[in-house]
């Protein structure tokens, strides 16, 4: 059940129809929760158990270490949750890849192979969610909660289940609680937060209508033709999922609940450490607060520093896909983080200030950061190493010959209209801005805008086969 | 890996984090009221309405993204505007042999003039349709209008159930957004309204001109080169000139049919006709199978090759009780009157219109005059005349000044403008070729000077070509409808009056 299909907008006024008139209650929780299990279970009805599972364990570790004070008892329990969670995660998503990397006898590649396992949808991203509780549990950031089914609303609330944001506890379960007033302004935000996810979400599909030829048959493909499908396949996936995370937001708005911001003009950032802030900013901050730091984060020598760094962003890497393609895509990552730390340690800072040198740095700056991030994409595309090595000769001699392919002039637009976007975000903090004073212009313009963004999103999806948001895999 | 329980940066980083990604709150105390909101809504609403209506009087091809099929949904539109004028008494179901081969409008016609009482005939066939397609078909055009009757026109068909071809109409519509509402009339109905938005309904090639500047994943079709009339009917006025192709189709037709198969109808064949007459049944619809075959089949029929087609219409009728027609042993098609090897162009789709009307009002068939024709035969250095080229018929009470052609002009034929330098080539009956003087009086539409040719019930091979220029430039045009007019009555053609030249 996509947020632009149909299906979900019945399902939708069915939960609203019952969640409208019991929101300030209790009621309002359990709502939502039975809302979000079927909303989940519409995909595979068998994977709900494991969910629920994962939902059980894990507020029932909370609960018990809040009742015990012993601090070896309470790791124990950390360690068993932790466990538990990374066994599901390694079991589901896992398993089949570490077989087939590390068993060279294709009898016991057999035997230990589980076949064509399907992957729980969102598995990645509630079992990080479900595990930052009772980390943060662990360290007494936050208290555990008393009700099960509020834990539950946490784990499941529909709009971020599949696919993100990543939520934290203290931001999400308050405002479940106790939601924000639905008020006209709550809905017009919602309304175009969720137009402009639907209008990145259509032109990340026409875009891979465009490069995903050119994937298939990267052998016959043109160099110019390979690097241009690898710069507009960074767009895809960018505008895929931060489309799907700013539908998301928009529902939960509309219903009173601000869910967190997942992007921010991640490719007009002057570093890759930008980027990183900018990019899938939930699962970032994830690995910031609940992986790099607990190895030491910055407070360690440079070497562990980095090698902590490349640790992560290799975790990272491996989150979205078992596949070694995955794993490095984050190493390469951590790479760049790794020399931009180094850079500023034992380079002096010489930014410009002002001025067109300022400029230049800018623009250098900020080409070599998009150059680095999407050269890093071929690996997260291509599930193959030979196809990357293809690709590398390609982009190889398209560098000592470069030129222009053949791209509908339509392509070329949609880059332009991406870029207009994020400057746009950039310069006003959101595309419509909502937090600062509407006034009847404002409203008439964002009303033509809102119509103008569902008229290029109908037009460039219908009649196409209804695309799956890429980070549905992970 | 330890996770430090007294790590300040840890707890502090995260309460940290949380301040600097969390959406910036919408203030509840500002623009609350309706008021604005109203406007936010209406000037959303008032742009899509107004886009709706821009697109709406755009002149956007179609492609087909509600059926999957362009000739079933320019069905659709022709069957929405003929049931807008009247009610729909019948509507004929078949393959394109139907399609080209009974004319809706002369059945309407025949039907009117002797029962006394109008008459309204729709043709809804469709390319490849059968038994299967069939009780589909009807669901879409009943969300359109219920006929009174349905009129089932079949040729002998032996289907496989292990052949499941995807570009059968069935299979493109079970692929297609129409799938998933198809066999439930209430979702049928919303499907139906959604995709008749024109935003939706034109967003493919709206795609295209947005991201080619041109309509690249337009596909033709054949209702790009032939005319679909008011009646459902599609116009051909092709001639078949292939004569061993003809008779090899003929060889290949009799050793199926004479082959006398113990079951005809596959299980989902048999299945549908029940759907249907289930369907027909509750909308108090009355179900008629009516005999129909290739035309090469009807032009060269013999009496064991007829005795032949009985078992299959048996079995239609043991699945389901219905009233059957039979009277194929009276239409034999003469050669002026069939397309191809499959299908009959105008004049025999006009024919067995009235041979129709007459089995179904139980009167008697009466002889029709005989017509005098000349050889349809393409030769193979004649540029001039191929199967292309149109066959129009005079009777001697026709007037015989002017000859007005109406051409199809769609994006796949050449452009027929005013001020043209053309002249008509005219195969008469005694095999001579003419060459009259013609004027197109607007696009698409030309008066050709005739006066010339020789009087009585004459069949004409006429064809456009270009003035001037060796006969290799004659221009391959569809033709919609002909006419004979006084030459008075063609006024604007007056002026330009020259002697047509004659080619032994």
């Amino acid at each position: 059940m996509l947020f632009h299909t149909p299906a979900f907008a019945v399902f939708f006024l069915a939960f609203l129809i019952s969640y409208l008139p019991v929101r300030a209650s209790r009621w309002g929780v359990l709502v939502i929760v039975l809302f979000s299990s079927f909303f989940y279970g519409t995909w595979n009805w068998r994977f709900l158990p494991l969910l629920w599972f994962t939902i059980v364990l894990d507020f029932s570790i909370g609960y018990a270490m809040g009742r015990i004070q012993d601090q070896r008892t309470r790791t124990k329990l950390l360690w068993t949750s932790v466990t538990c969670n990374l066994a599901i995660l390694g079991y589901f998503k896992y398993w089949n890849f570490l077989v087939h990397s590390f068993v060279s006898d294709p009898v016991w590649v057999a035997r230990l192979s589980l076949g064509d396992i399907i992957l729980p949808l969102g598995i990645s991203f509630y079992v990080f969610q479900s595990m930052s509780y009772i980390i943060d549990v662990y360290r007494g950031v936050q208290k555990p909660l008393k009700s099960i089914i509020d834990f539950a609303a946490f784990v499941t609330f529909f709009p971020h289940l599949i696919a993100g944001p990543i939520q934290r506890i203290q931001q999400l379960v308050p405002q479940i609680l106790k939601p924000d007033a639905i008020t006209w302004n709550r809905i017009t935000s919602g309304i175009l937060v969720f137009s402009t996810g639907l209008f990145r979400k259509a032109l990340g599909d026409t875009l891979a209508a465009f490069h995903d030829p050119i994937f298939s048959n990267l052998a016959w493909s043109q160099p110019a033709e390979v690097v241009f499908g690898i710069v507009s396949f960074g767009l895809q996936i960018y505008l895929d999922f931060s489309g799907y995370s700013e539908m998301a937001v928009g529902i939960a708005r509309a219903i009173g609940i601000d869910l967190v911001t997942n992007f921010d003009a991640p490719y007009l950032s002057t570093s890759i450490r930008d980027f990183w802030r900018r990019w899938h900013i939930s699962l970032s901050m994830w690995l910031r607060d609940y992986l790099y730091i607990s190895l030491g984060g910055s407070r360690v020598g440079m070497t562990r520093q980095v090698s902590n760094l490349l640790f992560t962003m290799t975790v990272c890497g491996l989150w979205h896909g078992a596949g070694w393609n995955f794993a490095i895509w984050g190493l390469l990552h951590g790479i760049f983080l790794g020399v931009n730390l180094l850079f500023r340690k034992f380079l002096p800072e010489r930014k410009p200030e002002s001025g067109m040198a300022s400029w230049i740095y800018r623009a250098l700056s900020l080409t070599l950061t998009f150059t680095l991030a999407n050269y890093a994409w071929i690996y997260f595309r291509i599930p193959t190493l030979e196809g990357s090595l293809v690709a590398n000769a390609k982009l190889l001699r398209w560098i000592q010959s470069p030129s222009w392919p053949s791209v509908p002039p339509g392509i070329v637009g949609i880059f332009a209209v991406v870029l207009m976007m994020d400057v746009l975000t950039r310069l006003k903090g959101e595309i419509f801005p909502l937090h600062i004073e509407f006034t009847r212009g404002r409203a008439l313009r964002y009303g033509v805008a809102a119509a103008c963004l569902l008229i290029v999103s109908i037009v460039l999806t219908i009649g196409r086969p209804t695309q799956q948001f890429i980070y549905f895999q992970f | 890996m330890t996770l430090p329980s007294d790590a300040p940066d840890a707890g502090s980083g995260a309460v940290r984090s949380q301040e600097c990604w969390t959406t910036p709150s919408i203030p509840s105390g500002r623009w609350q009221s309706f008021h604005q909101f109203a406007i936010f809504v209406s000037f959303a609403i008032g742009t899509f309405l107004s886009a709706n209506f821009l697109i709406s009087t755009a002149r956007l091809p179609r492609y087909a993204s509600w059926t999957g099929v362009s000739t079933l949904e320019d069905k659709l539109d022709a069957f929405e505007r003929f049931a807008r004028h009247g009610p729909v008494d019948a509507v004929l179901m078949g393959s394109s042999i139907v399609d080209f081969g009974v004319s809706a409008e002369s059945l309407s016609e025949e039907l009117t003039q002797h029962s006394g009482k109008a008459c309204r005939v729709f043709n809804f066939s469709t390319g490849a349709a059968t038994l299967r397609t069939f009780p589909l078909l009807y669901q879409l055009l009943r969300t359109t209008a219920t006929p009174k009757a349905l009129f089932l026109l079949v040729p002998v068909e032996r289907d496989r159930e292990d052949v499941v071809s995807p570009r059968r109409p069935e299979q493109i519509l079970l692929r297609s957004p129409i799938a998933s509402s198809l066999h439930n009339s209430f979702l049928l109905a919303i499907s139906k309204e959604i995709w008749s938005v024109p935003l939706i309904r034109f967003a493919g090639p709206l795609r295209d001109l947005a991201l080619h500047g041109a309509y690249k994943n337009r596909v033709a079709t054949h209702a790009d080169v032939y005319e679909l009339g008011p009646n459902g009917d599609t116009f051909s006025f092709n001639v078949n000139t292939d004569r061993q192709g003809f008779l090899k189709d003929f060889e290949q037709r009799r050793r199926l049919v004479l082959k006398q198969h113990s079951t005809y109808l596959g299980k989902s064949e048999i299945r549908g006709l029940q759907d249907l007459a289930n369907m027909a049944k509750n909308d108090g619809v009355s179900l008629t199978v009516i005999a129909h075959d290739r035309a090469s089949a009807l032009a060269l029929q013999d009496s064991a090759y007829r005795a032949a087609l009985r078992p299959y219409y048996e079995e239609i009728l043991r699945t389901v009780p219905m009233k059957s027609i039979n009277f194929l042993e009276h239409f034999v098609p003469a050669p002026f009157e069939i397309s191809d090897s499959v299908h009959l162009n105008r004049h025999g789709a006009n024919r067995f219109a009235r041979l129709l009307a007459r089995e179904l009002l139980g009167g008697s068939c009466a002889p029709e005059p005989a017509w005098n024709a000349p050889e349809f035969r393409a030769q193979d250095r004649d540029p001039t005349f191929n199967s292309w080229s149109a066959v129009v018929t005079r009777r001697s009470t026709d007037p015989t000044g002017v000859l007005e052609l109406e051409f199809v002009q769609t994006w796949q034929t050449p452009r027929l403008l005013p001020g043209e330098s053309i002249e008509i080539a005219v195969r008469t009956p005694d095999n001579r070729d003419m060459f009259c003087a013609s004027q197109v009086i607007r696009q698409g539409l030309l008066h050709a000077e005739t006066s010339m040719l020789p009087a009585g019930d004459n069949v004409f091979w006429v064809r456009v070509v270009s003035k001037g220029l060796p006969q290799e430039a004659a221009i391959n045009l569809p033709l919609v409808s002909f006419r004979w007019l006084e030459r008075d009555s063609a006024a604007a053609f007056a002026h330009q009056a020259t002697s047509p030249t004659t080619t032994p």
